[in-house]
């Protein structure tokens, strides 16, 4: 049972690596700043959420997994807020991304 | 486990490279907030390796501090440096 839940663990932890590398590639690849933001905001969250989940289940019940938890609730509350506060202030303050060179 | 923290040191390097060549301080600013959850999750990494629960709470200490600098940041900026 112990090993079960630590290869849930590693699998998720594993598939959370792979979404943070989505997230990185998606800023290197988009050239807007608006489809930059989306990347950097949903699918960056989504393999935080992941690997944190993937700690959860591999660090069993104790204090370490409430700690953690505490740490994601956080995270979704103050992560999408962030990257609204940074995009409105471009869009407040005029910014438009340069068109792109055919 | 050891190759966790090699695949997370990497993507935090690659964001902030973003750090420097960004175009327009927004980007740094997105770029800044990327580099922060990915060393929240080396902290916890570090933590679960060698078994310190107290650096835990280093990391939900280092999640709000970011949070509200980037915060001021993004504020500061759109206002055009009144505040």
């Amino acid at each position: 049972m112990m090993a079960f839940t630590t290869l849930i663990g590693n699998c998720l932890i594993l598939l959370g690596l792979f979404f943070a590398t989505l997230g990185v590639l998606g800023i290197y690849r988009f050239d807007h700043f608006y489809s930059r933001a989306l990347a950097a905001s949903k699918v960056d969250t989504v393999g935080y959420i992941t690997t944190l989940i993937g700690f959860c289940f591999k660090e069993g019940l104790s204090s370490f997994t409430f700690k953690v938890a505490a740490i994601l609730i956080i995270t979704l509350l103050i992560n999408p807020l962030v990257t609204h506060s940074v995009v409105r202030s471009a869009y407040i303050s005029g910014y438009k991304p340069r068109k792109e060179q055919p | 486990m050891t190759y966790y923290i090699l695949g997370f040191g990497v993507l935090t390097l690659l964001s902030a490279l973003r750090i420097l060549m960004g175009p327009s301080i927004w980007d740094r600013l997105l770029s800044l907030n990327l580099v922060t959850t990915k060393l929240v999750i080396l902290i916890i990494l570090f933590a679960s390796i060698k078994k310190l629960p107290y650096l835990l709470d280093i990391a939900l200490v280092y999640v709000l501090l970011s949070f509200t600098g980037t915060l001021f940041i993004s504020v500061y900026v759109q206002r055009k440096g009144r505040l």
